[in-house]
């Protein structure tokens, strides 16, 4: 007994030493420890705003050499990209561009290149890394790019998505296009209850009267759909459309405590605890979509539903998100950033504006029917679904109006502080006035720090 | 020292280890006769769990077939049909041409991987699992202790650094940071297979080494040879493994030439893309195929491990 | 058998003879491939990410050495870690004790001379080769509060059942109910070890007059006994890393139940980009996993049969 005593003591002291020891011989250690640092590389002379403005070393007389590869990397499908390479190589046959799908595991893989510092050449982020990556040098300021490029215009742009970006003086990213919430409903259930279709202007308490007329409760049927308690941007909207805010535009403060916010927030919770127009989470869990099977008569969620629609059969139409003070809504879309270890950043950048450009933006967008992040692309109506009766028309105005999700620094960890205060709220443990102003502070916290 | 002695000793071993107890035949008969008619109630009983249980555990695989069946608009009905009407077969060739995914290209680059990580890795972990189960030599149990150890450790912490080393070895975007680490052993594999070959008596080795055979011809011609479900076992862990895995072959694979099924299914849910469950359960329903038909045939190999049988005692 | 014979080489220490050192030499050659890929491919890594325990590092921006600091919040200024050791330690004393029981339960199913077992055998091995994604659809039907399988059962049998994934309360166990739908490679481990026990003893046993509870307590479980203990070794250094399930159904809601150790411990390296936190997370709950693991080691001689030793007398 005591030989296994000592044979463990043994094993846990001077054995298990002896073997780390050992490993400390490897070289693959330094090799990846001097590696977990390329990632400093000053910020290079480009991307440095206070930095030598007299020369800037951009668009350089420089031609781009007659070959060069560069690899684009994106989450979501590769088949418009092809198409668009077909389109952009009959202009600039000498860019070989390699497409990189990242189907899943898309945050992580960004995260692992960018601590070995081999990003992709030009890489599609979503809106939190987006701005990540500005702040930590990670993917290069495109101004000097752009103002270098005499065809592309600014205007053409909606402001939301060319100023989201734009981070300490830097544009870190373009956005090609975008989705954003709407209200779906099922215009089958609204006629039978002969209840008149929801107007572009309604307001929270139109919507909850129109709820009710429609609900059933008993027989599970239900005027409006539950509230994802679990998707911290989609209760975003409560806040603005009650005329509040999350976050200050410069990301140092955070705005949860101010009474639009938890007016907002309590409202729809109160809404969600009453179960008269919604289901409850519990009601809803496991259900699988409501909407689609007919149980909720109107849907507030992202237009790529609409796809979706179309295929299940289902009678529908769209109509803007109700507003209490103003009307707002929340818009998801991605940023085409160039990475600060390219190594061919001219060959990018033909590639990068190419992308989100009238042409590379229009084969993309009109792939996944959402609107272009370009006024002049919309005209060409990407997002339409051919012979479906909707009003198509309400979908682009979204970018007049909506917001991106907002992409503070150490964006995981304030959100999930907001998180977990909502979720007690939603499941009515605690009143949002009890415990917004104490996560407002501690996340202001956290943003100062920043 | 030749086959015959080590058979010979083998024999040996054999009637030894029957001391245990030599049932007479007669004796064994009245047994079996008196117990008939129990074993008839009983294997009622066998058989009503079997089924009842055997159900549930169907339970995923149908869902998957029901759903890859449906047509869109019942995919959520909920409470679900099993039995959809009408059954949509076409769902299986959309799910397999979708978008013109090279399928044909994944079914290869992943039997690739499998077949060579499997092989690798039964090669190499039976090998390590010998020298810690049959051989002595000084610092051993601490280095078996290592080699536990290296389960323990998350792969999220792990994965960076990886990526890191096989970046600077220039392996990304190739299968290899998928298929040699495993030429060196695997930590599970070599646990398992360390445990089967310590219930092969010792008694084999100890004479066969006074016939003067060294240690590889004992590990070829004895303990591979009694080791076979054990062998197979490990495998079909291997290869269901490997033909599953997503998330490190998604980290470390760029071009879609070199995708994976695994990831081929994964890219069937997107961020602001509806998923298409029918496709998606389609797909893995054809996808799975191999790893079952697998199992179902070489069971036999790894379930019946009656060669060790009255060896030990 | 037990971990490690009491002739490890570790404590006795008489002159080397030749044929011990020959052994030395060809152990080492034997575990070669291990050690091997141990230092090209594991060590650094592993080296790596205890070095970035002392740390802060988002991945995107360089590190910067801080000391114990992140050793030091956790343990005094984080909730999130005490609370999510607390799941997963309920989840380890529960889930993995159940799938063991489960495992040896179906094994001793199909180990039955019955028809079909080959199919059975197929069959409970199915939700161990589905894919887990693609099944959580499947499962949040199944405890669908209202209309849910499971509920709808209990409601047959009188009871009101609760809300399962979106409750506080039931939650993490409808996570250990899904686990043991999952437990086809312990069984099959087990199904090998039933098979390995010498039909003799058994029939020996029931000359004795002993009747199948004696039977089982007292021939097939120290029989079986090493195989247990290798699930169990293997069921603890899994159970803590488990994290896929919540990950995919539950976000660690409500109300942070289901926070797994390792579903922070990866939320902290990816989501909140803290990998030199996330790194001395992952060592705190190596260190954890050695402790219980070195005492299992200590225990497994008390309880678990070793048959190495028999067969050396």
């Amino acid at each position: 007994m005591t030989d296994l005593n000592n044979e463990v003591k043994c094993i846990s002291r001077r054995h298990f030493l002896h073997g780390t020891l050992a490993i400390l011989g490897g070289g693959a250690v330094s090799a990846i420890l001097g590696a977990c640092g390329p990632t400093p590389t000053p910020v290079p002379p480009t991307a440095t705003p206070v930095a030598k403005p007299t020369t800037p070393p951009l668009p350089t007389p420089t031609p781009i050499p007659p070959k060069v590869e560069i690899t684009y990397a994106f989450h979501d499908t590769d088949e418009p990209r092809k198409k668009m390479v077909k389109v952009f190589n009959e202009t600039f046959p000498g860019i070989t561009v390699n497409l990189n799908w990242i189907a899943e595991g898309f945050r992580e893989k960004c995260l692992t290149m960018a601590a070995a510092g081999t990003l992709p050449d030009v890489i599609r982020l979503w809106e939190p890394i987006a701005l990540d990556f500005g702040r930590a040098n990670q993917v290069i300021d495109l101004q000097p790019y752009i103002d270098k490029q005499p065809d592309f215009n600014p205007k053409d742009l909606y402001e939301v998505f060319y100023d989201f970006a734009l981070i300490k003086g830097k544009r870190c990213g373009l956005s090609d296009g975008w989705a954003s919430h709407f209200a779906f409903y099922n215009k089958v259930l609204f006629d039978v209850a002969g209840v008149p279709h929801p107007k572009p202007d309604w307001s929270w308490a139109d919507y909850v009267s129109i709820a009710k007329k429609l609900s059933k409760p008993a027989e599970k049927l239900w005027g409006s759909d539950t509230i994802p308690i679990g998707w911290l941007h989609y209760s975003y909207k409560f806040i603005w459309q009650n005329g509040g805010q999350v976050y200050n535009p410069d990301y140092t403060e955070c705005l949860l405590d101010r009474p639009e916010a938890i007016d907002g927030l309590q409202f729809w919770a109160d809404q969600l605890l009453k179960a008269e127009i919604m289901p409850t989470p519990a009601q809803a869990a496991g259900m699988g979509d409501l909407f689609k099977t007919g149980r909720v008569a109107i849907h507030r969620m992202g237009s790529w539903v609409m796809k979706g629609l179309v295929d299940a059969g289902l009678v529908w139409d769209v109509v803007p998100e109700p507003r209490r003070k103003e009307r707002r809504t929340l818009i998801h879309t991605a940023f085409n950033a160039i990475a600060t270890t390219s190594k061919n950043k001219d060959a990018a950048w033909k590639w990068l504006n190419f992308a989100v450009g009238p042409e590379g933006s229009f084969i993309y967008t009109s792939f996944l029917t959402f609107p272009a992040s370009r006024r002049s692309v919309n005209e060409r109506k990407p997002w339409v679904i051919k012979d479906v009766d909707a009003h198509w028309e309400y979908i682009p105005q979204a970018g007049e109006y909506g917001f991106i999700v907002p992409a503070p620094p150490k964006v995981g960890e304030v959100e999930k502080l907001q998180s977990d205060a909502f979720e007690a709220v939603y499941l009515g443990k605690k009143k949002a006035a009890e415990v917004l102003p104490e996560v407002a502070r501690k996340v202001t916290e956290i943003l100062r720090k920043a | 020292m030749s086959i015959t002695t080590v058979q010979s000793i083998y024999r040996d071993v054999i009637q030894r280890g029957n001391h245990v107890l030599v049932l007479s035949q007669r004796a064994y008969r009245s047994v079996v006769e008196s117990k008939r008619r129990l074993n008839v109630l009983r294997q009622g009983v066998v058989y009503v769990l079997l089924f009842a249980l055997g159900l549930v555990m169907a339970l995923p695989f149908l869902w998957m077939v029901s759903t890859a069946l449906k047509s869109d608009a019942l995919v959520f009905r909920i409470p679900p049909q099993w039995f959809p009407r009408p059954w949509v077969w076409r769902n299986f060739i959309d799910a397999l041409t979708i978008l013109g995914h090279p399928v044909h290209l994944y079914v290869w680059n992943t039997t690739v991987i499998a077949v060579l990580g499997v092989i690798g890795v039964v090669i190499s972990s039976s090998l390590v699992a010998f020298g810690f189960a049959r051989l002595e030599f000084p610092g051993r149990d601490a280095l078996f202790v290592l080699v536990l150890s290296t389960m323990m450790l998350p792969f999220a912490v792990t994965m960076v650094p990886q990526f890191i080393l096989f970046q600077k070895l220039g392996w990304l975007d190739s299968f290899k940071p998928l298929i040699v680490p495993y030429w060196f052993g695997a930590p599970f594999h070599i646990f398992l297979l360390r445990q089967f070959f310590l219930t092969i008596p010792k008694d084999l080795d100890d004479a066969a080494r006074i016939d003067g055979a060294s240690s590889l011809r004992i590990y070829f011609h004895i303990i591979l040879p009694l080791s076979k479900p054990a062998l197979a076992a490990v495998a079909i862990f291997a290869f269901v493994y490997h033909w599953n895995d997503f998330l490190w072959p998604m980290i470390v694979l760029a071009s879609r030439e070199k995708w994976t099924l695994a990831i081929f299914l994964a890219s069937f849910q997107g961020y602001m893309l509806e998923p298409r469950w029918n496709l998606l359960m389609a797909a893995s329903t054809v996808l799975m195929l191999p790893c079952l038909v697998l199992f179902f045939f070489s069971q036999r190999l790894f379930i019946r491990g009656l060669t060790l049988t009255g060896l030990k005692g | 058998m037990k971990i490690f014979s009491r002739r490890s080489g570790l404590g006795d220490r008489p002159a080397l003879t030749r044929r011990r050192l020959n052994q030395t030499i060809e152990g080492y050659l034997f575990i070669s491939p291990w050690v091997l890929g141990f230092v090209l491919f594991t060590a650094g890594p592993v080296v790596a990410s205890l070095v970035l325990s002392f740390f802060e590092w988002s991945l995107i921006q360089p590190p910067h050495f801080i000391g114990f600091e992140n050793y030091a919040k956790m343990f005094s200024a984080d909730p999130l870690f005490w609370k999510s050791l607390q799941v997963t330690l309920t989840y380890v004393a529960v889930s993995v004790p159940l799938q063991i029981v489960f495992a040896l339960f179906l094994a001793i199913l199909l180990n039955q001379k019955v028809r079909m077992v080959p199919v059975f055998r197929t069959n409970f091995y199915l939700p161990s080769v589905v894919s887990g994604v693609a099944i959580s659809v499947l499962w949040l039907w199944l405890y669908q509060p209202d209309i849910g399988l499971i509920n709808e059962l209990l409601r047959y049998v009188g009871i009101k059942g609760p809300a399962w994934l979106v409750s506080e309360q039931w939650a993490l166990p409808a996570i250990i109910g899904m686990s043991l739908w999952t437990v086809g490679g312990p069984m099959i481990i087990f199904l090998a070890g039933l098979q390995d026990i010498p039909q003799e003893l058994c029939e020996a046993a029931e000359l004795d007059g002993a009747g199948e509870w004696k039977k089982f307590r007292h021939v097939t479980l120290p029989m079986l006994s090493p195989v247990i203990f290798f699930n169990l070794v293997l069921g603890l250094i899994a159970g803590f890393q488990t994290f896929t399930q919540a990950y995919v159904m539950t976000k660690g809601g409500p109300l942070n139940a289901t926070m797994f150790y390792a579903l922070y411990l990866y939320l902290n390296a990816f989501t909140y980009l803290k990998m030199g936190y996330a790194s001395a997370l992952a060592w705190v709950m190596f260190l954890i996993i050695l402790a219980l693991t070195l005492v299992q080691l200590k225990l497994a001689r008390y309880w678990v049969y070793y048959e190495y030793e028999v067969a050396r007398r």
